[in-house]
């Protein structure tokens, strides 16, 4: 098979699942709702953005654009006789903190793919120059020191995620080159650097320490869609730069020096490809708290599935990821007590992992 | 012979505080088949690093076809020169005809697929059709060595640089290496290759460069510079070696001399 319909055929095959999984989360909580009641509650959702002008009285809800200033109309395309408390509990409670689990999911394992490609090392996850430590030193000090900040915490932790990761790039290059094993080394010492910073403030942090050891931990559980929009503009731009580059990543496998003689930039492809990586992981982990193991599993799983093409890889464990997040942290939030998704992500991957390590070769990329 | 393809102009390289390289200069003529040799040490891998733009010199220039290598860009200059690494290992899966279509990245842009007919025409002059499916992990070491140099033909440059081409080769496929390498040479391409063998330089190359130290010693033709005075010079004062005519092939033969020996 041709390398476009195994990427489609793959990606489309994952899609399904992750539109199956999708709905049974829905179904999972306290309230009961059914599976075909919760497709329906999902489809009567379903907003097309269709005119900037509108006619209040033929089109109902109008979403006002407010930095372009401007009132959009929606066509609700399905009207299902669906339970009002139910629609509002699967559109307006459960579906926000599963689609962004879902893009947290495609967003880390994405960047996971990347940087273990650029890196050239298969313990490389999204936040190996840092981005995870900086998020959490930002997250953890809005916490503990209680203070009002105009971003509010996600955007302090995005903040402090790229200035960390633009630190670690800086420390790592001299003379306008950046060898990955320095990369890698300053990545460890600035991550123990801020762990101890964040212990410190932990020390600190009284009363607030359950909401931060949440957030250290991965927590999904305060998502609104307001949270949803941000990240999924940010992931999936990121998405498409990354997948611009699949190529160059296949040839880095060889080695820099031969990528060079066969034509890639590699000094710019590598900062491109840190830089929106990083950006990505900065955006979900400002979001969802420190969620490990999915960009550093799922990569691994789907090269397993489908090799080592980037072009292949790319897309189909970015909807891997999404899979194995929702599926995660519905196993998190559906048990008797609510555990942050981190906990579940690391509990049920870590095992998986070392499975396939002893079945199969996952010390090679 | 015409002009230099490949002009080697008084380089010098330090890595770190060692000086590698010391006033290097060498020219290849287009169309000829020049080989690099010279004691483990003498810079080899760190001039022909010099030549395909991986390295900067301090001092002095290297030019392709004219235009100066420090000056363009990589894709540019992988539009002139293809290499072939003797660091060779690899651990990914991809096949060997995917490692082969990567030499034709210079030549495409980003959405576009790799143009076949390059790939197909490099696996065939290197008689790597059959593993084509194969991944580059399975393949033998020698096979590993031609895929590389297929991925090299695939780039379709007028230079090609080769490092110990034939280093982890049995002595078959030595010599077809370097025979498709001589065939390459005659049909318009322009070769500089690092050997260790000598004699195998002497009989496929049109001129020999010795290298010592950092710096060369001799560049000329092979009869000209394998001469014992220049192999002891250059592989140091205990070397004592004997140098005959090769019966067979009608070119330089050099036996390395132990000290017992008359």
């Amino acid at each position: 098979m041709g390398r476009w319909k195994r990427t489609l055929w793959w990606s489309l095959g994952l899609s399904v699942v992750l539109a199956g999984t999708i709905v049974w989360s829905v179904t999972v909580g306290p309230v009961n709702v059914p599976a075909a009641t919760v497709i329906q509650a999902i489809l009567n959702a379903v907003a097309i953005p269709a005119a900037v002008t509108i006619d209040p009285e033929t089109s109902a809800p109008i979403a006002h654009v407010p930095w372009i200033g401007i009132d959009v109309g929606f066509i609700h395309p399905f009207s299902f006789s669906v339970p009002r408390a139910k629609q509002i509990i699967v559109a307006q409670i459960r579906l926000p903190r599963i689609v962004l689990a879902a893009i947290v999911g495609f967003t880390l394992s994405t960047a996971g793919t990347v940087m273990q490609g650029l890196f050239r090392n298969p313990m490389a996850d999204p936040s190996i120059i840092g981005v995870s430590s900086g998020a959490a030193v930002g997250a953890v000090m809005v916490l503990v020191f209680g203070v009002s900040v105009p971003f509010g915490l996600q955007g302090v932790a995005f903040l402090a995620a790229l200035i960390t990761a633009f630190a670690v790039y800086l420390i790592a290059t001299t003379n306008g080159r950046t060898p990955v094993e320095t990369l890698l080394l300053a990545g460890v010492a600035v991550q123990t650097f801020l762990g101890a910073v964040v212990s410190y403030l932990l020390l600190q942090a009284g009363k607030s320490v359950n909401t931060v050891l949440h957030w250290l931990m991965g927590d999904l559980a305060a998502a609104g869609w307001d949270d949803v929009t941000g990240t999924l503009v940010l992931s999936l731009c990121s998405f498409a730069i990354l997948i611009v580059f699949a190529q160059d990543l296949n040839v880095l496998l060889l080695g820099e020096e031969q990528a060079q003689t066969v034509g890639i930039d590699v000094e710019r492809t590598k900062r491109v490809l840190l830089a929106v990586a990083s950006l990505a992981t900065a955006a979900a982990v400002s979001v969802a708290g420190v969620i490990g193991f999915v960009g550093l599993i799922v990569p691994h799983m789907l090269r397993l599935l489908v090799g080592p093409d980037h072009r292949v890889l790319l897309p189909t464990s970015a909807i891997a990821g999404a899979i194995f997040l929702v599926g995660t942290d519905t196993v998190a939030r559906g048990g008797a007590t609510q555990l942050p998704v981190g906990i579940v992500t690391a509990a049920l991957g870590a095992p998986f992992f070392l499975y396939l390590l002893r079945r199969r070769e996952v010390h090679q990329l | 012979m015409s002009d230099p393809l490949i002009d080697v102009d008084s380089v010098s390289v330090a890595l770190g505080e060692t000086q590698i390289l010391r006033d290097v200069s060498l020219s290849v003529p287009s169309g000829s088949f020049v080989a690099l040799v010279g004691p483990n040490g003498a810079g080899k891998t760190t001039l022909l690093r010099a030549v395909n733009g991986v390295l900067t010199p301090d001092r002095g220039s290297v030019s392709i076809d004219g235009r100066d290598v420090a000056s363009l860009s990589s894709r540019a200059v992988a539009q002139s020169v293809a290499t072939v690494a003797q660091d060779t290992a690899v651990s990914f899966s991809f096949s060997v005809r995917d490692v082969v279509a990567m030499g034709r990245t210079p030549h495409r842009s980003r959405f576009q697929s790799a143009d076949q007919e390059p790939i197909d025409r490099a696996l065939e002059r290197t008689r790597t059709v059959e593993l084509a499916d194969r991944s580059i992990e399975t393949v033998s070491g020698g096979e590993r060595q031609r895929v590389l140099l297929a991925r090299a033909l695939a780039q379709d440059t007028p230079a090609l640089v080769l490092d110990e081409p034939t280093a982890s080769l049995d002595i078959t496929h030595q010599v077809r290496t370097l025979d498709l390498v001589r065939t390459l040479v005659t049909e318009g391409k322009t070769a500089l290759a690092a050997i260790h063998d000598l004699d195998l330089a002497a009989r496929f190359c049109d001129a020999i460069v010795v290298l010592a130290d950092g710096q060369v010693i001799a560049h000329g033709s092979p009869e000209t510079v394998l001469t014992e005075s220049v192999i002891e010079q250059a592989f140091g004062a205990e070397t004592r070696v004997h140098i005959h005519e090769n019966p067979v092939t009608d070119s330089p033969s050099i036996t390395m001399l132990r000290s017992g020996d008359p």
